[in-house]
C-alpha cells in the first residue's frame, strides 16, 4: 500500500506539473494580450487628455463575422466593410448616395438604362500604395458571382440585374463573361439585363466593393481572416483586431478624401449585455450606446437620449397556406379582425417603450420619394389599415358566420428573446381580449428556427419584419408576389401580381408611373388585409453631445457612415 | 499502477469517442440550419452550394464518418459563423480568459470555503459558524447574474473602485472572480462543515486526542484529510462547470471567453464550433475526474483505486 | 455484585437461536427510524423555524394568488410599472410613490423632462431635489430626484397593487406567489428525481465495485461530459418548451452529482467493520446496501438534495437569462428576478420581493436540512 501511494503521489506531481505548464502557457498569452490592450488604452487616455485625439468609442453587440466584402451579410460586417473599403459610391449620413471611387456627376447611363459607365478617380489607393483601378472592381464582382465563393448577396443582387450573372451562377458561363468590363484603368462599364432603377444603391453596397486581385490571390484561403490578410481602400484602416474583445480603426492616410474624415479613429469593444454597455456609458468610457427595452424606459428622459428612424417595418403574417388554419386565414374578414383588432400604440409602449411609429402600411415612411414631386411614398395612401376595434369586431362576427365557428385557437410564432416573448404576451392578451372566442397559443422559438418554420409555411400567425437592401419600394412590394421567394404567407392576387410585373419590367424607365404602380399595389394588398402591419421601428440610443453625424440611420447598407462622423469637443 | 493508468487512458479515449458520436447526432437534431439566417436572400441553388461547400449535403452517416476522420487527424473544421476561420484557433483564442477566470475563482473559492467550513465546524454554534452559514446561503440563493450585476453597478459604476468590464489586466479580473467564486465557496464551506462535524465525532479522533496529540496535528493530519473526500468529489465537476458556466459572468463583464461563444454557436447552428467546444469541455472533465480519483487514494488510505469487491 | 454473579443458578440462562434476524433484534423499545428522527428534529429550534418558513411560503404559494382579484396573465397597459401600495401600510413605504432620477441642463429642464417623459401631470409631483450639481464627469448636467404619485397620475386612486405591477401592468403579488409555486415544483421534482436515481446508481456502483463500478462510472463520465446546454436545448426542442422539458433537462444529467457523492461515501464505508459484521451475520447485499450503507450516507444525501433544490431553481433562472426558460405568461421566481433585474435601478420593488422569497426559501431549506441530517444520522445518536 505504501508503494502504491508513492506511485500515486509521483503521478499527481507529474500531472500537476503538466497542468501547471499548460496554465503557465495560458498565463503568458494572457499577459501578452493584457499588455497589448493596456498600451492601447493608455494611448487612448493620453489622447483624451491632450484633447487632440478624435477617437470615437463605441461598442458592438457581436464580433465581425467576416471582413470579406463578398461574405458580409450581417449588420456588423456591413458596417465595418463600409468603413474600411470604398466602392463606386457610398452613403452619406441619412442614406444619401454620394461619390466614392467613382464620380457621381461623370457617370453615364445609356438611354435604355442598360449600360452604366463609371469614371473612377485616379488618386484612390490601396493601403499598400497601389492604385485602385477598374480592374479591381471587375475582379471583385466576378469573384462575388462565382458559385464557389458562395456569396449570398452576390447572387441575390446580381442575378437578373447584371448581364450573364444568372448563367454564371448556374455554371453555364465562365465568370469572365460577367457584364462588367474595364474600358481602361479608370473607366468601368456595366451592362445590365434589364433596367434597374436602383442600381446606384447596389454599387454603394459591400458586395460591390473592389478587391486587389494580386493581394487576394496571394492570401488564398486566408484572405480576410486576420489583420495581416487584409488590404483597405476606405476612410479607415484596421489597426487591431482581436475579434472576441474588440478592434480599432484609424484614419487611412492613403485615402483620397482623408481631409474630410473628421475622426482620427474608432475604438470598438464587443459588449453583448446592454446593461454593461449602459454602465460604461454612464462612466464615460464610451460615447454612444444602443438601448433596448427596459433601458429605454430608464433613459428616455435623459438629455443624451435620441430616437432614430429606421426603414424596417414589422407586421403580422397570416399564413393562408397553413395546413391547419389556412381555411380561416383565407377569409378576409378573419384577417381584418386580427389586423385591426390590436392597439399598435400600446404595443410599442409595452414592448419597445420608445416612440416607434405605429404602421398602417408596409412600405416605410421617409424611405423613398416620388421621383417627380419629391413627395414621400406615404403621402398618397397614408394609413391604410389602422387599429379600429369596431371594424375589427364586426369583421370578426362576419368571419364567424362565414366560416361557421364560435371558438378558434391560433398558434402565434415569434422569437424566444425577451422582446420576442413580450411580443407574444402582448398579442395573446390583446387579441383574446378584443376578439371573443379567440385563443392564442404561444410558440417562442430561436430566430433560426423561426425562419425555418416560416420558410416551410408551417405556422399559423407570426410576427416578422423586413428591412430593405436598396433604396426602392420594390424591395418591399415584391415580397408578396405570387410564388415569390419570400412570399411565405400564401398570398396571391392577380391584380397585385400584374402591377409588380409591370414595375419590374415595362415601367422600369418610367419612374413616376412605376412609383405610382407600387403605391397602388400596396393599397390592394392591405385593403384585403393580406398582412397586419404593426410598426415602423425606431432605434433608441444614448449619445454624448459632442458626437456629430450619427443623428440618422441609413435606411439600408451600413447603419452609420463613419466617414462623415465627427467629434466636436 | 501504471497498468491502471493505461487502462484509464484507454477508457478515456473510448469515452471521448462516444461523446463525439453522441454530440454529433444530437446536434443534427437541433432545429434550424446554419444558413437559415440568410434564407430569405438565398436561392435554392445558393443553398445547395453552401451546403455542399461544408459537406452538409451528404447523408448524415457520411458526414459523421468525415467528421471522425478529421477529428482523428486533429482537424475540427472551420466555423460557419466566422467565415472560414479555423475552429481550433477560435477556441484557443477564447480558452485563455475562461480558464484563467475559472481557475482563479475555483482556487480562491475552494480554499476560502474549506477554511470557512473547517473553522465553522470547530467553532460550532459561534458567530463564525453563523457567518459561514450566511455566506453559504447568500452564495446559493442569489443568482449569479444578479450578484454580478449588483457588484458591477455599486463597485464599478457608483463607487468607481474597479473597472466596469473588459479583460485588460489583473484589476479587470477581480469583480468577475468574486462573482464566480461565491458559489464554490458556499458549496465547499457547507460540505466541509458537515464532514468535519462527523469526523470530529469519530473514534480515531478521540484516540488521537487520548494519545495526546496537539490540536493542530489532529485537525490537519487526521480530521481534515478525511473530511476532504466528499469535498473533492464535488470539486471535479464544479471546476468544469465553472469554466463553462462563466457564460453569464463573461457576458456581463464583456470578457471574450468560451462560454458566451458556445451559446451563440448553438443558436446559429455553427456545428463545428459546437462540436469543438463540447469536445474540449469533455476532455477537461475527464482529466479532472481522473485526477480526483487519484486524489481519493492519496487522501483516504481506506480507498484503493484498484480495489473493489472480489 | 461480582460475588453475587457466581451464585446465579444455571437455569436462568437459556441458549439463543442463531439467526440473522435475531442478530439485529432491538433491546430498546422499538421506535421507527423516522419517528425517532422526528422526536430529535423537534428538539432542534433552528430546524423548526426553517420548517415554519417553508410551510408559510408553501401556504402563500398556494393561497397567495387567490387573495386578490388579479390573474397572472391579466394585463392592464394603463397600470404598467406601478410601485406597491397597501391600504393601511402606507407608512411602511407601501405608498405607491415612485422615485425617479432625471438629468437636464438646468434644474427646471430636468423636471420638465421627467414629467413629459413619464407622462405625469405636474399636480402629481410630490417633491424634487437636486442630487448632483453639474460637473465634468456628468457632462455638466443637473441630476434631479423626483417623487411622484403614480396611482393618482394614472387615475388608479382606488386600486391597490400590493407588490406593484410589471411592465405589462400585471399584478406582481399574484405573479410572485404563483412563481413561487412553479419554482418549488421545479426544485422539488428535480431534486427528488436526482435523489432517487443518484442514490441507487451511486450505491450500486460503489458497493459492488470492480467491473460494475468501472462501467457505471464510464456512463456517468459520458453523460456529464456532454455539456448540459446541448442537452437542455435538445430537450426543450423535442418536448414542447415548458415545465416538463425544463425538469427533464435538469434531471437528465443532474443525478450524476448525487451518484458520485453516494459512491464515494459507500467506497469509504463498505470496508468498515459494521459492514463486515452484517455480512458475517448473513445479510444479503441488498440488505447491507439499503439498511446499513445508505442510512449512513443520509446526511450527505440530504445536504446534496438541499443544494439541488436551489440549483435547480437557479438553473431555470439561468435558462431564462439565455432565453430558454419558461414560456410566458407562466412565471417562476427565476424568470421574475431575471425580468426585474434589468430595471432594478428604477423599479427596485420588482426585484425585491421575489429575491426575498427566494432567499427565505434557501435559508429555510438549509436550516431544515441541517436539522434533518442531525436527526437522521445514526452516528449522531449519543
Amino acid at each position: 500500500m505504501r508503494k502504491a501511494n508513492w506511485l500515486l503521489l509521483v503521478l499527481v506531481v507529474v500531472l500537476s506539473m503538466f497542468l501547471a505548464a499548460c496554465s503557465g502557457g495560458d498565463d503568458t498569452t494572457e499577459e501578452d494580450t493584457g499588455t497589448d490592450t493596456q498600451q492601447g488604452s493608455e494611448g487612448d487616455s493620453t489622447n483624451e487628455e491632450g484633447n487632440d485625439g478624435k477617437v470615437l468609442r463605441v461598442v458592438s453587440t457581436s464580433e465581425i463575422p467576416s471582413l470579406d466584402p463578398a461574405q458580409a451579410t450581417d449588420s456588423v460586417s456591413i458596417q465595418y466593410t463600409d468603413s474600411l473599403y470604398e466602392g463606386l459610391y457610398r452613403l452619406k449620413t441619412g442614406g444619401e448616395i454620394v461619390s466614392g471611387i467613382a464620380n457621381e456627376d461623370e457617370t453615364v447611363i445609356s438611354e435604355d438604362g442598360l449600360t452604366y459607365t463609371f469614371k473612377l478617380r485616379e488618386d484612390a489607393k490601396w493601403s499598400n500604395g497601389e492604385p485602385v483601378t477598374a480592374n479591381d472592381f471587375v475582379y471583385a464582382w466576378r469573384r462575388a458571382i462565382t458559385p464557389e465563393t458562395a456569396s449570398v448577396y452576390g447572387e441575390y443582387l446580381m442575378s437578373g440585374a447584371i448581364k450573364n450573372a444568372t448563367e454564371i451562377y448556374a455554371g453555364e458561363l465562365e465568370p469572365t463573361e460577367l457584364g462588367v468590363t474595364a474600358e481602361d484603368d479608370y473607366t468601368l462599364k456595366v451592362e445590365l439585363v434589364k433596367p434597374v432603377p436602383y442600381f446606384e444603391s447596389f454599387v454603394a453596397f459591400p458586395t460591390f466593393l473592389p478587391l486587389n486581385q494580386a493581394f487576394v490571390e496571394e492570401q488564398g484561403e486566408n484572405f480576410a481572416i486576420e489583420l495581416d490578410n487584409l488590404l483597405f481602400n476606405g476612410p479607415f484602416v484596421l489597426t487591431e483586431w482581436d475579434n472576441a474583445a474588440g478592434w480599432k480603426l484609424e484614419r487611412n492616410d492613403q485615402y483620397w478624401d482623408k481631409d474630410n474624415v473628421d475622426l482620427d479613429g474608432i475604438n470598438v469593444k464587443v459588449v453583448k449585455e446592454t446593461g454593461t454597455a449602459v454602465s460604461l456609458y454612464e462612466k464615460g468610457e464610451i460615447d454612444r450606446v444602443g438601448l433596448s427595452g427596459e433601458f429605454v424606459d430608464q433613459k428616455k428622459t435623459s438629455p443624451d437620449y435620441y430616437s432614430l428612424s429606421e426603414a424596417t417595418v414589422f407586421w403580422l403574417k397570416f399564413n393562408q397556406g397553413s395546413s391547419t388554419k389556412g381555411e380561416y386565414m383565407q377569409n378576409e374578414n378573419f384577417r381584418r379582425a386580427i389586423a385591426q383588432g390590436f392597439d399598435k400604440e400600446a404595443f410599442i409602449n409595452i414592448v419597445y417603450g420608445n416612440d416607434s411609429i405605429p404602421a398602417d402600411y408596409f412600405v416605410p415612411s421617409d424611405f423613398v420619394q416620388n421621383p417627380e414631386t419629391g413627395e414621400d411614398f406615404r403621402a398618397k395612401y397614408g394609413n391604410i389599415i389602422s387599429y379600429d376595434l369596431e371594424t375589427a369586431q364586426s369583421a370578426w362576427e362576419k368571419a364567424k358566420q362565414e366560416l361557421g365557428f364560435e371558438e378558434v385557437s391560433l398558434v402565434f410564432l415569434s422569437g424566444d428573446s425577451d422582446v420576442g416573448k413580450a411580443i407574444t404576451e402582448f398579442f395573446k392578451s390583446e387579441l383574446e381580449k378584443n376578439l371573443e372566442g379567440l385563443t392564442i397559443e404561444l410558440q417562442n422559438v430561436p430566430w433560426s428556427e423561426q425562419l425555418e418554420i416560416m420558410d416551410a409555411q408551417e405556422y399559423e400567425l407570426a410576427f416578422s419584419g423586413w428591412g430593405p437592401d436598396y433604396k426602392d419600394a420594390i424591395s418591399f412590394i415584391d415580397l408578396w408576389e405570387t410564388g415569390g421567394a419570400n412570399n411565405d404567407i400564401g398570398y396571391s392576387n392577380d391584380e397585385y401580381d400584374a402591377l409588380v410585373k409591370s414595375v419590374k419590367n415595362e415601367l422600369a424607365l418610367k419612374p413616376v408611373e412605376r412609383f405610382e404602380a407600387m403605391q397602388e399595389a400596396e393599397k390592394i394588398m392591405l385593403d384585403e388585409a393580406g398582412i397586419g402591419p404593426v410598426m415602423q421601428r425606431k432605434t433608441s440610443v444614448l449619445s454624448k453631445n459632442y458626437v456629430t453625424g450619427m443623428e440618422q440611420l441609413n435606411p439600408f447598407g451600413p447603419s452609420y457612415s463613419y466617414k462623415y462622423v465627427g467629434i466636436e469637443k | 499502477m501504471s497498468k491502471y493508468l493505461l487502462q484509464r487512458i484507454g477508457y478515456m479515449v473510448i469515452t471521448l469517442f462516444i461523446i463525439a458520436t453522441a454530440t454529433f447526432f444530437l446536434m443534427k437534431l437541433l432545429p434550424g440550419s446554419p444558413f437559415n439566417q440568410l434564407a430569405s436572400k438565398l436561392s435554392d441553388e445558393q443553398m445547395a452550394i453552401l451546403l455542399s461547400r461544408y459537406g452538409l449535403d451528404q447523408p448524415v452517416p457520411i458526414q459523421y464518418f468525415n467528421y471522425i476522420v478529421g477529428l482523428i487527424q486533429g482537424d475540427l473544421g472551420v466555423s460557419f459563423q466566422f467565415n472560414n476561420q479555423d475552429v481550433t484557433k477560435l477556441i484557443m483564442n477564447r480558452l485563455a480568459p475562461s480558464a484563467y477566470l475559472g481557475g482563479q475563482a475555483m482556487i480562491i473559492g475552494t480554499i476560502l470555503g474549506i477554511v470557512l467550513g473547517m473553522v465553522a465546524a470547530i467553532r460550532n454554534n459561534t458567530w463564525i459558524d453563523y457567518t459561514s452559514n450566511v455566506v453559504a446561503v447568500i452564495g446559493i440563493s442569489i443568482p449569479s447574474f444578479v450578484f454580478a450585476g449588483l457588484l458591477q453597478y455599486y463597485i464599478a459604476v457608483k463607487w468607481d473602485l474597479l473597472p466596469v468590464a473588459f479583460w485588460e489586466g489583473f484589476e479587470y479580473t477581480i469583480l468577475p472572480t468574486i462573482s464566480l467564486m461565491i458559489f464554490p465557496l458556499a458549496i465547499c464551506a457547507r460540505f466541509m462543515r458537515t464532514e468535519m462535524m462527523e469526523v470530529l465525532g469519530s473514534d480515531y479522533i478521540e484516540l488521537a486526542r487520548a494519545k495526546g496529540m496537539t490540536k493542530s496535528t489532529i485537525m490537519l493530519k487526521h480530521a481534515m484529510r478525511n473530511a476532504l473526500v466528499p469535498v473533492i468529489t464535488v470539486l471535479g465537476p464544479m471546476t468544469v462547470s465553472l469554466m463553462t458556466g462563466t457564460l453569464v459572468i463573461e457576458q456581463i463583464f464583456a470578457i471574450p471567453g468560451l462560454g458566451e461563444q458556445f451559446v451563440r454557436s448553438i443558436s446559429v447552428n455553427d456545428y463545428p464550433m459546437i462540436m469543438g467546444t463540447t469536445l474540449l469541455f469533455s476532455v477537461l472533465f475527464i482529466v479532472v475526474i481522473l485526477i480526483v480519483d487519484i486524489m481519493y487514494g492519496l487522501i483516504d488510505p481506506r480507498i484503493r483505486i484498484t480495489g473493489g469487491k472480489d | 455484585m461480582p460475588t453475587n454473579n457466581k451464585q446465579l443458578p444455571k437455569e436462568l440462562f437459556e441458549p439463543i437461536e442463531l439467526s440473522a434476524e435475531k442478530g439485529e433484534e432491538l433491546t430498546r423499545p422499538e421506535l421507527s427510524y423516522w419517528k425517532d428522527a422526528w422526536i430529535r428534529l423537534r428538539k432542534n429550534k433552528g430546524a423548526i423555524i426553517g420548517l415554519v418558513f417553508l410551510f408559510l411560503i408553501a401556504v402563500m404559494a398556494l393561497i397567495g394568488p387567490l387573495m386578490n382579484d388579479y390573474s397572472i396573465e391579466e394585463t392592464n397597459y394603463d397600470a404598467s410599472n406601478i410601485p406597491p401600495r397597501i391600504k393601511g401600510l402606507e407608512w411602511l413605504g407601501f405608498d405607491g410613490i415612485q422615485k425617479w432620477r432625471v438629468q437636464g441642463t438646468t434644474e427646471d429642464d430636468a423636471i420638465t423632462r421627467g414629467l413629459t417623459g413619464m407622462e405625469i401631470g405636474e399636480e402629481y409631483l410630490i417633491s424634487s431635489k437636486v442630487v448632483e450639481e453639474p460637473n465634468k464627469d456628468n457632462d455638466n448636467y443637473y441630476t434631479v430626484e423626483l417623487e411622484f404619485d403614480v396611482y393618482g397620475a394614472r387615475g388608479l386612486e382606488d386600486k391597490y397593487y400590493w407588490f406593484g405591477t410589471d411592465s405589462m401592468g400585471r399584478d406582481l403579488w399574484t405573479r410572485t406567489w404563483n412563481g413561487t409555486r412553479i419554482s418549488l415544483l421545479i426544485g422539488i421534482v428535480a431534486a427528488a428525481i436526482d435523489m432517487l436515481i443518484g442514490v441507487l446508481y451511486g450505491g450500486i456502483s460503489g458497493y459492488y465495485g470492480g467491473r460494475v463500478d468501472n462501467y457505471m462510472q464510464r456512463v456517468i463520465e459520458i453523460l456529464t461530459g456532454i455539456p448540459n446546454l446541448v442537452i437542455v436545448i435538445l430537450m426543450i426542442v423535442v418536448l414542447k418548451p415548458g415545465l416538463i422539458a425544463i425538469i427533464l433537462a435538469l434531471t437528465i444529467t443532474g443525478w450524476t452529482g448525487m451518484a458520485r457523492i453516494v459512491r464515494s461515501q459507500i467506497l469509504k464505508l463498505k470496508n468498515q467493520e459494521f459492514v463486515l459484521a452484517a455480512r458475517t451475520l448473513g445479510a444479503s447485499d441488498k440488505r447491507i446496501l439499503m439498511k446499513h450503507l445508505i442510512p449512513n450516507v443520509t446526511g450527505m444525501i440530504i445536504i446534496n438534495t438541499m443544494f439541488t433544490i436551489p440549483s435547480a431553481i437557479f438553473f431555470e433562472a439561468f435558462l431564462s437569462f439565455i432565453g430558454l426558460g419558461l414560456q410566458p405568461p407562466i412565471a417562476s421566481l427565476g424568470t421574475l428576478i431575471n425580468d426585474a433585474f434589468k430595471s432594478y435601478r428604477i423599479y427596485p420593488y420588482m426585484l425585491v420581493y421575489p429575491a426575498i422569497i427566494i432567499s427565505f426559501l434557501m435559508i429555510g431549506f438549509n436550516i431544515l436540512a441541517d436539522g434533518i441530517r442531525d436527526a437522521l444520522d445514526p452516528k449522531m445518536k449519543r
